[in-house]
């Protein structure tokens, strides 16, 4: 056989996008286990599920150098490659800020206030809702290129709109907490900063996934 | 000595036909069969005869190219000398296209066979018995084959990606752009068939009268198809735009089968049809025209070569290049099909695979594909830089080892 067709065809790097969202949404679910198994002072495991996200993100890590390193220039894709590599890099900081939470969270034992767990539960929600978008987004995109129906283009709407929605929830939940962590009574300055940097790092899970869905926006622009 | 030359030219020349009927048909029915547009089974029957159609009834243009366009027959004046050249271009072509199967190299029948002519010619009557403008004008449409079929590729699924499948009104736009695709495809189709063609002749078609009679069967043709996509819509009204062109991709399968057949028939005939007619008259005969049942045979032998062994390769195709759905590979199929029956007419010997590389990137420009490797691009036109020289070369030593057995 001697058909160029052979080596024209390449593997869409999407399918590999499409894993690697998959990676951070399971790291996702990881960090959810983590920050309740840190609150519930009993809990032993936290080590075990901080390394799990550890390892995670190197996978995820692994897995966005080889989908940069196989975007040569002579490949064309039906989006902007400037564009997807965007992306990419956005998808994976979400999982670095999960990374980073838990990082900071292994740093000290705090004692977090009963009147915060609430609250921080559910900006941990956020954050693990706004990333298991994600693979629904890539997998919608995918769909999208491939037949450019209207009806297809607007699910990945879809999904960025939702995004959109979780991160400004987020914030208003860490705009909250901020305000209520200085509202503490008797509770020494290092507590106040852990926890402070903590609600941030984790206010940035959600703040990638929507950048990440604002890239995507542009890749499907008409 | 003039009967075991023609004998071995057909053994050679029903070779190369078979080979280019396992090898190249897939080109164009392995995105319908990938796509599910066509079964393995339908593939091989619609690339068989209809590439033999294609092949009888308008390859003689390019035939005739390959015979006496690439060296000039006054100038190599013994019958038995060009009979030999011919032989000895058709092996070495043939020899060159084995190498590449067997290596899985993409080199075109087609450079093969021209490297191969540009050899004898200079071995037999010297550098100026090659004509060395027919020589830049099927260079240069090597070059434009694959660019227009690109361009088209490009147009053709810009035009279904912007009003159909981006658009609100699929069945409206499904009527107003199906009948026009398919009038198109039977106008230069039927244009083909007649103008300038032994069956035109047969007919008494003169130019004007070929094109007003394509012009009214294909407008006929393009109504009947607006009746029974509106028929099939009505009945199935979740249908996709995929879907439709489904139906429509089955005619595009037929187009580049009868394009492919018309031109690359003449890698195997065109240097046999020399050799016979030597054979049959004594004399070079430039005027002769390539017989029809030459072009039959070479015909026959590729829907062998497809029947026998194409199946396999379709398949493998069929596999690997499933991102062509039914629109982009009906993009692709147009874009190449137009492109190598166009050239077919002009007698340029093109590659159908060249063109079909040619209209995917077309596609891939216009954001169709996930993934196409533009690279690859650059490694055909050295294969092209290589192909004539080694052909050229290989055609020399063929020759001079006949001329010494034979003369």
């Amino acid at each position: 056989m001697r058909s160029p067709f052979v080596h024209l065809f390449r593997e869409s790097p999407f399918v590999k996008l499409l894993k690697h969202a998959e990676i951070v949404q399971e790291g996702g679910g990881l960090f959810r286990k983590a920050v309740i198994c840190y609150l519930d002072g009993s809990c032993t495991e936290f080590d075990a599920f901080h390394m799990n996200v550890t390892r995670m993100e190197h996978e995820a890590d692994r897995l966005k150098r080889n989908i940069r390193g196989h975007l040569p220039r002579g490949l064309m894709m039906p989006v902007d490659k400037f564009q997807f590599l965007l992306y990419l890099r956005e998808q994976d900081k979400a999982l670095d800020a999960v990374q980073d939470s838990l990082h900071w969270l292994s740093y000290r034992n705090t004692d977090v206030p009963d009147m915060l767990v609430d609250d921080l539960l559910l900006l941990v929600d956020k954050a693990v809702d706004s990333i298991s978008q994600l693979p629904l987004m890539v997998g919608r995109a995918m769909v999208y290129l491939r037949s450019y129906s209207d009806k297809d283009r607007k699910h990945v709407k879809e999904v960025i709109k939702a995004l959109r929605l979780k991160e400004s929830e987020s914030d208003t939940i860490e705009r909250k907490l901020k305000s209520d962590i200085f509202s503490l009574p008797s509770v020494d300055a290092i507590t106040v900063f852990h926890l402070i940097r903590l609600v941030e790092y984790m206010g940035d899970i959600s703040n990638h996934a929507e950048n990440a869905g604002d890239v995507m926006r542009a890749m499907i622009a008409r | 000595m003039e009967i075991l030359i023609l004998i071995l030219g057909l053994a050679v020349g029903a070779y190369m036909a078979w080979n280019i009927g396992a090898n190249d048909v897939a080109n164009g029915m392995a995105s319908p069969v990938g796509a599910k547009a066509i079964t393995l089974r339908q593939a091989v029957l619609i690339g068989g005869v209809l590439d033999f159609i294609g092949a009888t009834f308008i390859g003689s243009h390019v035939a005739d190219t390959i015979r006496k366009g690439i060296v000039d027959p006054s100038s190599v004046q013994d019958p038995h000398v060009m009979s030999l050249g011919l032989l000895a271009a058709l092996l070495a072509a043939s020899l060159w296209v084995f190498l590449s199967s067997w290596k899985q190299i993409p080199v075109s029948t087609t450079h093969s066979i021209v490297g191969s002519m540009v050899g004898f010619g200079m071995v037999a009557g010297g550098v100026w018995a090659v004509r060395w403008w027919t020589l830049v004008g099927i260079i240069l449409s090597w070059v434009v084959s694959p660019v227009f079929a690109c361009g088209l590729g490009y147009l053709v699924f810009e035009v279904i990606r912007r009003n159909l499948l981006s658009g609100k009104h699929l069945f409206r736009e499904a009527l107003r752009l199906g009948p026009i695709f398919v009038g198109l495809t039977f106008f230069i189709i039927l244009a083909s068939l007649f103008l300038d063609t032994p069956l035109g002749k047969r007919l008494g078609l003169g130019a004007i009268q070929s094109l007003l009679l394509a012009l009214g069967i294909s407008a006929a043709l393009g109504g009947l198809s607006y009746l029974w996509l509106k028929r099939t819509l009505v009945r199935r009204s979740e249908q996709s735009t995929e879907e439709v062109f489904r139906k429509l991709q089955i005619m595009t399968a037929c187009y580049v089968s009868v394009a492919h057949g018309a031109n690359d028939v003449a890698n195997a005939i065109g240097p046999v049809a020399g050799i016979y007619i030597i054979f049959a008259t004594g004399t070079i005969s430039p005027q002769a025209p390539v017989p029809t049942f030459l072009l039959a045979f070479g015909g026959l032998f590729i829907a062998l070569g497809c029947f026998v062994w194409g199946y396999r390769v379709i398949e493998t195709l069929g596999h690997q290049i499933t991102e062509l759905t039914n629109t982009r590979g009906f993009s692709v199929d147009f874009g190449v099909a137009t492109s190598v029956l166009l050239a077919s007419k002009l007698g340029l010997p093109v590659s159908t695979t060249h063109a079909a590389v040619g209209a995917v990137v077309g596609v891939g420009l216009a954001r169709g594909m996930a993934a196409v490797d533009f690279r690859l691009v650059g490694k055909i036109c050295l294969y092209w830089v290589v192909t004539l020289p080694v052909s050229a070369l290989s055609c020399m030593i063929f020759f001079v080892a006949l001329r010494a057995i034979f003369l």
